[in-house]
C-alpha cells in the first residue's frame, strides 16, 4: 500500500516504482553534486557536457514518456520566457537578447530536471525513510522528517477525498473552475485540510506518546540500504563529468558571456 | 534540558504533519493555477504563511520555525532534489524570524508568532532574489520577469498573515488550539 501511495504522488498511475538497481544514496548525492556545479558553471561548454551526461543518466531508468512529459512543460516555460525577454529587449535596451545569454540558465534548468525526474520515479518512500535513518540525524529532525515523508500521499489522498466530498454537495472542481476562482477553491479545500491536519497531528502526536517514542528511542530500519559497486561507479562516473566540465568550462568556455551584467 | 530536545514526540509530529501539509497544498495550489497564474501564486504563499502562524502557535517554543525550515528543506532536497542554493535563504530567514519572536517567546499572544513568520517571508523573498540572480546572471535582465513574480508571492504572504491571525482566533475559540 505505502508503495502504491508513492508512486501515485510521483504521478507513476499507480503502477509500482521500477526497482532502480541503485541505492538512493548514490541518486541523492548525484543530485547534490549537479545543483551546484551547474551553478559554478556558466559557459555553454560546460553546461553542455553536464547536460549531455545528465540526459544519458535520465533515460537510463527508461520512464521515456515521464521525460517527454516534462520536456514538454519545460520547453513551453522556456518559450515563455525567451518571448518575454525579447520583448523587454525591444523596450529597455539594457536587457540583452542573446543566445549564450538565454542557454545557460535554461541548461541549468534542464540539468536539474535530469537528476532529479531519476530520484523521483525510482525511489520508493520506504527507500527514503530508511535513508533518513542512515543520516543519523538528531532525534529532533528525523521524526518530523519521517512523518513528512510518511504522509505526503496520504494527505494527497485526503484532497481527494475532501474534492470527492465537495463533488457531492454540488462544487465540481474542474481545471478552469480553479483558474477563474482560485479563492473559493482554496477556501473549499484548505479549511477541511487544515482541519485534518490538526487532528492528524493529534492522534499521532498521542500514540508517538503513547508508545514511548523520544531522543533514546532506538530504531530497527525495516530493509537496510545497500551500498553496492554499482553505485561506486555511478557516484565516480559522476565525479568525471564534473571534473571533464569544470575542465571545458576552464579551459574552452572563460570568454565573458555577452549580456553579462 | 538541551537544546535539541526540548520537543516532546507529540510537537514533532505536529511539526512533521504541518510540514507535509505545507508541501502538498502549496504543490496543489501551484499545479491547479498553472505556474505563471498570479493568483495561484499568491494563493500558494498565503496558505503557507497561514499554515506557519498555526503551527507556531500550535508548538509555541522557541526554535520550532528553524526546525519546520530545516525539515523542509531536508525532505525537499531528498524527495525533490531542490537546489542546495534555496537552504541559506529559508535559513536565514527562519534564524531572523527567532530573533524577531525572542523578545515575546514567553507570551501566549499571538503577535510574536505573526511577526515571526512575517520576518520570515520577507527575509526569505528578498535572499531568494538573490539566488535567481545567481541562476540567471548570464542574462541578468531576465531579472526584471522575477521579481514581479517574487512581489506577488510576497502579496499573498501579506494576506497569509491576515488569514493566519483569523486561523488561530477561530481555531483557540474552538479549543484546538489551547495556548
Amino acid at each position: 500500500m505505502q508503495v502504491s501511495s508513492a508512486s501515485r504522488f510521483l504521478g507513476m498511475g499507480g503502477s509500482v516504482a521500477p526497482d532502480s538497481g541503485y541505492d538512493a544514496r548514490a541518486r541523492m548525492v548525484i543530485s547534490l553534486l549537479a545543483s551546484i556545479v551547474t551553478i559554478i558553471i556558466s559557459s555553454v561548454e560546460g553546461q553542455l557536457m553536464l547536460l549531455g551526461a545528465s540526459l544519458l543518466y535520465a533515460l537510463s531508468i527508461r520512464r521515456f514518456k515521464a521525460l517527454t512529459i516534462a520536456y514538454l512543460f519545460v520547453a513551453f516555460m522556456m518559450g515563455l520566457a525567451t518571448l518575454c525577454t525579447w520583448g523587454l529587449s525591444s523596450v529597455a535596451p539594457f536587457v540583452s537578447f542573446t543566445f549564450k545569454g538565454l542557454a545557460v540558465p535554461f541548461m541549468r534548468g534542464l540539468v536539474m530536471l535530469n537528476v532529479v525526474l531519476p530520484l523521483a520515479l525510482t525511489c520508493r518512500i520506504q527507500d527514503l525513510l530508511t535513508v533518513l535513518k542512515g543520516l543519523c540525524l538528531p532525534f529532533c529532525i528525523y521524526l518530523p522528517g519521517a512523518v513528512m515523508i510518511r504522509f505526503i500521499p496520504t494527505f494527497m489522498n485526503d484532497i481527494k477525498q475532501i474534492a470527492e466530498a465537495l463533488q457531492i454537495r454540488g462544487y465540481t472542481l474542474t481545471l478552469g473552475g480553479m483558474f477563474r476562482h482560485p479563492l473559493l477553491v482554496l477556501r473549499l479545500l484548505f479549511t477541511p485540510l487544515l482541519f485534518r491536519s490538526l487532528r492528524t497531528s493529534e492522534e499521532l502526536g498521542i500514540a508517538a506518546e503513547l508508545k514511548g517514542l523520544d531522543a533514546q528511542s532506538r530504531f530497527v530500519p525495516y530493509r537496510s540500504p545497500v551500498w553496492s559497486r554499482k553505485d561506486t561507479l555511478l557516484v565516480a562516473a559522476a565525479l568525471t563529468v564534473i571534473a571533464a566540465a569544470l575542465a571545458c568550462h576552464y579551459l574552452l568556455g572563460r570568454a565573458p558571456v555577452a549580456g553579462h551584467m | 534540558m538541551s537544546l535539541l530536545s526540548q520537543w516532546s514526540a507529540r510537537e514533532l509530529v505536529v511539526i512533521g504533519i504541518f510540514a507535509a501539509t505545507a508541501k502538498v497544498t502549496t504543490l496543489i495550489v501551484a499545479l491547479a493555477g498553472g505556474g505563471m497564474n498570479p493568483l495561484s501564486l499568491m494563493g500558494k504563499n498565503l496558505v503557507f504563511t497561514t499554515l506557519l502562524i498555526v503551527m507556531l502557535c500550535k508548538v509555541s517554543r522557541p526554535g520550532t520555525l528553524t526546525l519546520f525550515t530545516v525539515i523542509n528543506s531536508i525532505v525537499s532536497m531528498l524527495l525533490m532534489g531542490a537546489s542546495v542554493t534555496l537552504l541559506p535563504p529559508l535559513l536565514a530567514g527562519a534564524l531572523l524570524g527567532e530573533l524577531a519572536m525572542w523578545p515575546g517567546r514567553n507570551s501566549t499572544g499571538l503577535w510574536p508568532k505573526v511577526a515571526a513568520a512575517a520576518v520570515f517571508d520577507v527575509v526569505t523573498k528578498a535572499l531568494s532574489l538573490g539566488v535567481s540572480y545567481l541562476l540567471t546572471r548570464e542574462n541578468a535582465g531576465m531579472m526584471i520577469m522575477i521579481v514581479p513574480f517574487v512581489l506577488i508571492g510576497y502579496m499573498g504572504s501579506l494576506g497569509g498573515l491576515y488569514t493566519g491571525v483569523h486561523a488561530v482566533k477561530e481555531l483557540r475559540h474552538a479549543g484546538i488550539i489551547r495556548q
